[in-house]
C-alpha cells in the first residue's frame, strides 16, 4: 500500500469518494483508519494532509516493486497498484519454504522502500487462494516481520472470522447481514446450490471466495509466446484482392505457428496500416476455431469495408502493413473431415478462386444455393453468400425443409425467376380481363396473354391450370402475401408460372 | 499377367475389348472428358464434355438442357460456377441433380471486371456456365478460349430463349427447338414433361448436324431411350 511522497512523520491519508483508502503510519497512529469518512478522519486528526487518489502515480511507483519481486519468480500477476500475487509452488521450494520465501520478499521490499524514500506498509501473506492471501497480507502489515502464512487447507478457517463485507460486494454483504450471516464462515457453510439459487453466478463466486478458493487460479502456464504474424506490403496495396493475397501468407504462417503448439485461434485482432500512417484494428471472434481460410476471409471483409466504404473513412494511402494477433487461443481439437472424400484439393482450389472473385466483386456477388422450406419456386431454395470452403451449400438447416408444404408448386420446378417483374394481362375470348374471384375461381377461361413489354396482339394460350390460391403468413401483416398462381402454356412453346396479387398479373417464373 | 478365368475361356470377346480399353495407356485429348448423363451421351460424339472445350446452348429450354449437361459431372465431384444468369432459379439446380455443395452463382455486375472474373474461375472450377448476355469483346472471348484450352475447364455458354451464341468459337452447339409441354389441359393437370427437338452441331466430328428428340424433363423422372422418329435421330428421354 503506497501513499504519497512525504516523510514518514507526516500525517497523510488518501481519500477517494469521501472515504480514506490509504494512510501513512503516523496517521494510523493518530487513529485514522482505512474506511473512515473524511469528516471523521479530520476530527480524529485535525492536521491530516489529504491527498487525492492517482492510480497512474501508484502504478508508476509500484512497477519498481513488481520488478523486485520478478527476481524471485517470473510469474508475477499484478491485480491493482499496491497488490501483486504469484504462485509459490516453484519458488518456495527453492527458497526454503513458504515462510522463508515470504520473509525474503518482505525484507527486500522493505529495504527498497526504505532506501527510495517512499514509505508504505509491507505485508506478505501466503494462503491457498488469492482472496485469503490478500487478507493475510493486510494483517501481515501489523506483524513485526510483515509475514503471515496460512497453512495449506486452513484458508477457509482463517477467513471464517472475517465479516461478510470483506467480500467487497456491498449489496451481497447487506443481504447476508440481514439474513443473519455476519461472518464469512457462516456464508461458506451454506450449500452451493442454495447460494446459486438465491444469488446467481456472482453469489457463487463470492461463495468460492468465502470457502478459501479462488475465483480463478493465478496464471501457472508458461508465459505466453507471441504468435503475431506480420506481413509487409511493398509496393503498398491499393486493392482488396492484392492485400488479401498477402494476408493468406500471413494467415498460413500464423496457423502453422499455432498448430505447432497445438493451439487454435478463437479471437483474432487484425491490424492494417497504410503508408500515410492510418491504422485500422478490428477484433474477430469465431465460435469454433479460425482456419487460415477463415482468417483470410475476415481480413478481406475488413479491407473491403474499409477500402470500399464511405469516402470519409477511406484510407488515403495503400496498405503497407498487416498484423494478425491471436487474441484468444485454445487447444486445437482438430476439424472433423468428411468420411467419404470430405474436402479435396479441388474443393480448396475452387474455394480459393471463389474467394478471389469475392474480393473483386464483393461478398454478396458469390452465392451458393441453400434449401429452405416454402411453396413457391423462389422460396424452396435461396441463394446465400459463400463463406469459405468449409461451409458448402446444400441442405439448409431447420425443420422446414422436410415439412410437407401443402399447396406447393408441383415438380418440375421452373428454371428462371425474372429479376424484374414481368407484368402481363390475361384476356378471355371476348377480350375481357381475367381475374380470380373471391372463391378462388377464374372469372373466365384465359385465351390470350398480353405482355406489357411486348407489342402486338399477344400470344394465344394453349393450356392452363389453376388458379392455386396461396395465402401465406396471414398472421403477420408485414410479411403476409395473398396470391393465386396459374400455369400457362403459350402457343410459342413457352410455359409460365404467373401469379395474381392485388389484381395485378405478373410472371413469377418461367419453365425454360 | 494372369487372365481371369472368365476371360481365359474366351467366353466373351466384348469383355476382352473392355479390358483392353481400360488398360490402354495413351489418353488422347478428346478422351479427357467429364461425364454426362446417358441420353445426352448419345448426342455428343466424344461421349462427354471434353476438357478445354466451349459449348453453346440456345433456344427455348436452353437453361434446362445446360443444367442437364453439367449435372452428371457435378455429381462426379466437379465444381460448377454460374456466371451471370441472375434469373436462374436455384431450385432448378437441385431438380437437375447437380451437387448443390459444389455450385456457386456469381453476379459479375455491369462492371468491367467480367473478363477478370471468368479468367479467375477458369482452371480452378471445372465447369463455368456463362450467360451469353455478358458484354464481352471478341478479343476477350479469344483470350479466355485459349486460357480454357490450356487449363482444361469446360465453358457452357447459355442463351435462354435465343439462338446459341456465335460470339464464342464453340466446339459443340445445342439448339433447342419445338418445345412442347405435356400434362397441362385447359383448366386441369399440371406441367409434367416436355418434348423438345435438339439440334447438335459444332466442329470436327460434331459438324454433322444431327437432330434428336428428347424429353426435357420426362414425366417419370427416369432416363429412357426411345424410337427413331422421322428417320432423323433417336428419341431419348431423361429426367429431372
Amino acid at each position: 500500500m503506497i501513499a504519497t511522497a512525504a516523510s514518514a512523520d507526516d500525517v497523510v491519508a488518501v481519500i477517494a469518494a469521501n472515504r480514506v483508502t490509504a494512510t501513512s503510519p503516523a496517521a494510523r497512529a493518530e487513529g485514522v483508519e482505512v474506511g473512515l469518512r473524511r469528516r471523521d478522519a479530520q476530527r480524529r486528526c485535525p492536521g491530516l494532509q489529504i491527498v487525492d487518489p492517482d492510480p497512474d502515480r501508484d502504478a508508476r511507483v509500484f512497477a519498481s516493486i513488481a520488478a523486485l519481486v520478478d527476481r524471485f519468480t517470473p510469474r508475477v500477476e499484478m491485480s491493482s497498484p499496491g497488490s501483486l500475487a504469484f504462485p509459490t509452488i516453484g519458488p518456495s521450494r527453492y527458497f526454503g519454504g513458504d515462510e522463508a520465501l515470504a520473509r525474503l520478499v518482505a525484507a527486500d521490499i522493505d529495504g527498497a522502500l526504505g532506501s527510495s524514500g517512499w514509505f508504505g506498509a509491507v505485508g506478505v501473506g501466503i494462503a491457498d487462494g488469492m482472496f485469503a492471501a490478500t487478507h493475510a497480507a493486510e494483517l501481515a502489515t501489523a506483524e513485526p516481520d510483515h509475514v503471515r502464512v496460512i497453512a495449506p487447507g486452513e484458508s477457509a478457517l482463517f477467513l471464517s472470522q472475517f465479516p461478510v463485507s470483506a467480500l467487497g460486494r456491498p449489496e451481497l454483504a447487506d443481504v447476508l447481514q440481514r439474513l443473519g450471516l455476519r461472518h464469512l464462515g457462516e456464508f461458506a457453510a451454506l450449500k452451493v446450490d442454495d447460494v446459486v439459487a438465491r444469488f446467481g453466478v456472482d453469489g457463487r463466486l463470492a461463495h468460492r471466495l468465502a470457502r478459501g478458493l479462488d475465483e480463478r487460479p493465478p496464471e501457472v502456464g508458461p508465459p505466453p509466446r507471441s504468435f503475431d504474424a506480420i506481413a509487409t506490403l511493398d509496393p503498398p496495396a491499393e486493392r482488396v484482392d492484392i492485400a488479401a493475397f498477402v494476408a493468406r501468407t500471413a494467415a498460413d504462417q500464423l496457423h502453422e505457428q499455432l498448430g505447432a503448439e497445438g493451439l487454435a485461434c478463437t479471437r483474432l485482432l487484425v491490424v492494417i496500416e497504410t503508408d500515410s500512417g492510418e491504422r485500422l484494428e478490428r477484433v474477430w471472434r469465431h465460435e469454433g476455431a479460425l482456419s487460415s481460410t477463415a482468417i483470410v476471409d475476415r481480413v478481406r471483409w475488413q479491407l473491403d469495408g474499409w477500402l470500399n466504404g464511405p469516402s470519409a473513412q477511406r484510407p488515403t494511402g495503400g496498405v503497407t502493413r498487416l498484423v494478425l494477433i491471436p487474441d484468444e487461443v485454445m487447444p486445437a481439437r482438430g476439424r472433423q473431415q468428411g468420411f467419404w472424400g470430405g474436402e479435396t484439393e479441388a474443393d480448396e482450389r475452387a474455394g480459393r478462386a471463389l474467394a478471389r472473385v469475392q474480393g473483386m466483386l464483393g461478398i454478396a456477388a458469390v452465392t451458393i444455393p441453400e434449401r429452405r422450406g416454402g411453396r413457391g419456386p423462389a422460396d424452396v431454395v435461396v441463394r446465400v453468400p459463400f463463406v469459405g470452403t468449409d461451409s458448402g451449400g446444400g441442405e439448409g438447416h431447420g425443420v422446414h425443409v422436410t415439412a410437407p408444404w401443402p399447396g406447393r408448386v408441383p415438380s418440375p420446378m421452373p428454371t428462371l425467376l425474372p429479376v424484374d417483374a414481368l407484368v402481363l394481362d390475361i384476356l378471355d375470348g371476348s377480350g375481357e380481363r381475367v381475374w380470380v374471384t373471391g372463391r378462388g375461381a377464374l372469372s373466365a377461361e384465359p385465351v390470350r396473354v398480353l405482355f406489357s413489354a411486348e407489342t402486338g396482339n399477344g400470344v394465344a394460350v394453349t393450356g392452363w391450370a389453376g388458379p392455386w390460391p396461396c395465402d401465406e403468413r396471414w398472421w403477420d401483416q408485414s410479411t403476409r402475401r395473398r396470391r393465386a398462381r396459374l400455369q400457362l402454356m403459350l402457343a410459342d412453346g413457352r410455359a409460365l408460372l404467373v401469379q395474381v396479387e392485388q389484381g395485378n398479373w405478373s410472371v413469377e417464373a418461367v419453365y425454360d | 499377367m494372369v487372365l481371369p478365368a472368365a476371360l481365359s475361356s474366351s467366353r466373351d470377346l466384348s469383355d476382352l475389348h473392355e479390358l483392353a480399353e481400360q488398360i490402354r495407356p495413351v489418353v488422347l485429348a478428346r478422351q479427357a472428358v467429364l461425364p454426362v448423363c446417358e441420353p445426352l451421351k448419345q448426342l455428343i460424339p466424344d461421349g462427354g464434355l471434353v476438357r478445354g472445350s466451349t459449348i453453346a446452348v440456345g433456344g427455348v429450354g436452353a437453361t434446362s438442357l445446360a443444367l442437364q449437361l453439367v449435372a452428371a459431372a457435378s455429381k462426379n465431384g466437379s465444381w460448377v460456377a454460374v456466371v451471370g444468369l441472375s434469373d436462374l432459379a436455384p431450385v432448378a439446380v437441385f431438380e437437375a441433380g447437380l451437387d448443390a455443395e459444389r455450385v456457386a452463382f456469381i453476379d459479375p455486375g455491369g462492371s468491367g471486371r467480367q473478363v477478370a472474373v471468368v479468367a479467375a474461375l477458369i482452371g480452378a472450377i471445372d465447369i463455368v456456365v456463362l450467360d451469353s448476355r455478358l458484354s464481352l469483346r471478341d478479343s476477350d472471348t479469344r483470350r479466355l478460349g485459349s486460357r480454357l484450352r490450356e487449363r482444361g475447364s469446360v465453358l457452357v455458354v447459355v442463351s435462354p430463349g435465343n439462338e446459341p451464341t456465335s460470339q464464342w468459337p464453340s466446339d459443340l452447339v445445342f439448339t433447342v427447338r419445338d418445345s412442347r409441354w405435356e400434362g397441362l389441359g385447359c383448366g386441369h393437370g399440371h406441367l409434367r414433361s416436355r418434348r423438345v427437338r435438339v439440334g447438335v452441331g459444332g466442329r470436327g466430328r460434331a459438324s454433322r448436324n444431327m437432330q434428336h428428340e428428347l424429353l426435357l424433363p420426362a414425366a417419370d423422372g427416369h432416363i429412357a431411350a426411345g424410337k427413331f422418329e422421322d428417320g432423323g435421330g433417336t428419341v431419348v428421354a431423361f429426367g429431372r
